[in-house]
């Protein structure tokens, strides 16, 4: 049972105001009409909007404001960001309204999170080819695309198979959500004797775990929305949402799985690729590259610089752990690969929220600007930014120092069973990790907007 | 589900992302055109191969080759030029130079530019072609849950309430 029973940390729902709301039907219907709405509003946007991605409103609350804050959301909240998704909200509205909540596909069970992968690994490539962040119109047919891989999953299957299985926002969320700093967990004492099991199956009061969770024996926040619907149905009262230190999932894992190791790993190459891209010395790089294949085909130099970006925390992690097990580290080589390659995330979280740290903060004003102008209203615009370069360089490299000091801890927690010996390598991959990451923000960058 | 129903939806996506991954791509190319043509010397850089690639992907081989043969060496002188003076610029330097560069709209509205980059494409109304094949396939799908919910007359919960 994965329930837990300790009284330590503190229980939000103790507060009878914030149990009342989230038991309530505004929760989180409140926050999920709203981002639906603003969403609407976006896409629209995006899809008639102007093609001027500076003075698009879409592109702006997309890539400079949203994509900034998620890893924030996700750090402080878990998975609540997937709770009010608009794409999570519309799944609701076509199930209840026409779905047929067939069960989910064995196939997207079993691949599901390395077809997260897969869509993680295409779309970044695909932006980088087609320019699909620049240009508002491709960044509403992507939307697009993904409403309506919503609504084909929804019209056939049952409770959010879409999200739990398809969204690469998902995966993204789940790998976060696991250093998140908020956990929905039942009571163990209570759990053990409920003959209901309402959380699981649903009632009355709400749909039943859209997320597939059955808080019995749900040992990890990575799948939990923190949608209430648990807290609503539970007839016993089991349900606590506790805060807890970041990370501290990762120190324990139970069964840590390859594709949930992988995606961390290729989170941190993406970062790479997103980082690498964007500096101003990526013409260079891509001459270089030119230079090696004898051609100026900008697809077949990007893809070699996106293959060795991908590839290189694999491989580096890979290398990690076959000389830990030399070094005495007990487990096979895959075991430690799958093991370690979870305490990539804090890592990729701070990756993740450095870069687009410089875009919220030298893009920021544009937020303004382009909200203004959506309301009509002329605005007098000049810089974008909202502090200098050396001082968000300076965010950086201590978003990118705590990330290092979470990872190495949690190799650290995760190993300790092993000598300080066989843990070296890891620590040298996380010292590694950190030093490319600062090496790439101390470069000068461009912009989106 | 039988097997037709399946092999017809695995048609329909087939037909449909392919139809708009082409369009994804050809948005790509207006935007090179149009919207990648930031300040940044690598932006141009990057622009040039693009452009070689969609060309690439659609026509003979021999003309683009020569067109790119001169486009690029074109490119790479400029990209050269413009990446002697970017990197001698300390971050600082950078940053002051974009707020140079941009002090010249202080005095217009947002409307006329401003912002990191200067748009030099033409204004496009939404392609209403995309759109409806977008909004078709979903209603498509929309469609299939309501005869499916109308065959079974209603009982569709499963376990789930
Ligand atoms: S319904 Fe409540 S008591 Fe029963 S298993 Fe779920 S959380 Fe535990
Ligand atoms: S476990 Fe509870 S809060 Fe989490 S997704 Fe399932 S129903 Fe929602």
């Amino acid at each position: 049972m994965a329930v837990t029973n300790k009284k330590s940390s503190f229980d939000l729902l103790s507060i009878p105001i914030i149990k009342k709301f989230i038991k309530s039907k505004w929760y989180p219907g409140i926050f999920q009409w709203t981002v639906l709405l603003v969403f609407s509003i976006i896409v629209f946007e995006l899809v008639a909007g102007t093609v001027n991605p500076h003075r698009n409103f879409g592109t702006t609350m997309t890539w400079v404001l949203w994509w900034p804050i998620i890893p924030i959301l996700f750090i402080a909240l878990g998975r609540f960001w997937c709770a009010i998704c608009p794409f999570g909200k519309l799944s609701d509205i076509i199930r209840k309204m026409v779905g047929s909540e067939r069960p989910m596909p064995k196939f997207l069970r079993k691949y599901g999170i390395w077809l997260i992968d897969l869509f993680f690994i295409a779309i970044t490539y695909s932006d980088h080819v087609w320019g699909i962040v620049e240009s508002p119109r491709g960044s509403g047919y992507l939307l697009l695309l993904l409403v309506t891989m919503v609504v084909a999953t929804s019209v056939f299957y049952e409770r959010r198979t879409f999200c739990k299985t398809l969204c690469f926002l998902g995966g993204l969320a789940g790998n976060y959500s696991r250093s998140g700093a908020l956990q929905l967990r039942g009571t163990a004492d209570i759990c053990r004797t409920c003959k209901t099991q309402s959380c699981f199956k649903g009632s009355e009061k709400a749909e039943g775990c859209p997320m597939f969770q059955f808080v019995r024996t749900m040992d990890s926040s990575a799948e939990c929305n923190i949608c209430g619907n648990c807290v609503k149905n539970c007839p016993n009262e089991s349900i606590k949402l506790n805060l807890r230190v970041p990370t501290k999932e990762l120190w324990s894992l139970k069964n840590p799985k390859l594709e949930h190791a992988s995606l961390a790993a290729v989170i941190m190459g993406i970062v790479f690729v997103q980082n690498i891209t964007m500096l101003e010395i990526w013409g260079q790089i891509l001459e270089t590259i030119s230079f090696v294949t004898g051609t100026s085909n900008y697809v077949v130099n990007f893809t070699i610089a996106f293959i060795i970006s991908m590839a290189l925390p694999i491989l580096l992690l890979l290398g990690a752990a076959k000389l830990a097990t030399i070094l005495g580290m007990p487990n096979t080589i895959k075991k430690n690969f799958i093991l370690f390659g979870y305490a990539f995330i804090p890592l990729d979280l701070a990756g993740h929220l450095g870069h687009n740290l410089f875009h919220i903060i030298t893009e920021g004003k544009a937020i303004w600007y382009n909200s203004l102008a959506f309301i009509g209203q002329e605005v007098t615009s000049g810089d974008l930014s909202l502090a200098t370069t050396p001082t968000v360089q300076m965010l950086q490299y201590i978003i990118i120092t705590i990330g290092f000091i979470g990872s190495s801890y949690t190799a650290y927690k995760m190993g300790k069973q092993a000598t300080f010996k066989a843990m070296l390598p890891y620590y040298g991959l996380m010292l590694v990790l950190g030093i490319i990451n600062i090496y790439l923000f101390s470069l000068p960058m461009s912009h989106r907007v | 589900m039988k097997h037709w129903k399946f092999a017809l939806i695995a048609a329909g996506w087939f037909l449909f992302f392919s139809y708009n991954t082409a369009v994804l791509a050809h948005e790509g190319e207006e935007q090179e055109a149009e919207t990648y043509l930031k300040d940044f010397s690598t932006n141009e850089h990057e622009h040039s191969d693009t452009e070689e690639q969609v060309t690439d992907s659609h026509d003979s081989h021999e003309i683009e080759d020569s067109t790119h043969d001169s486009e690029d060496s074109r490119e790479h002188d400029s990209h050269e030029t413009e990446a002697s003076t970017n990197h001698n610029h300390s971050n600082q330097e950078h940053s002051e130079s974009t707020i140079k560069e941009e002090s010249h709209d202080d005095s217009g509205s947002h409307d006329q530019g401003g912002g990191h980059g200067a748009f030099t494409g033409e204004e496009t109304g939404p392609n209403y072609i995309v759109l409806s094949s977008i909004a078709s396939v979903n209603a498509g799908f929309l469609l299939i849950g309501i005869w499916n919910r109308v065959r079974k007359g209603g009982n569709y919960h499963g376990g789930n309430k």
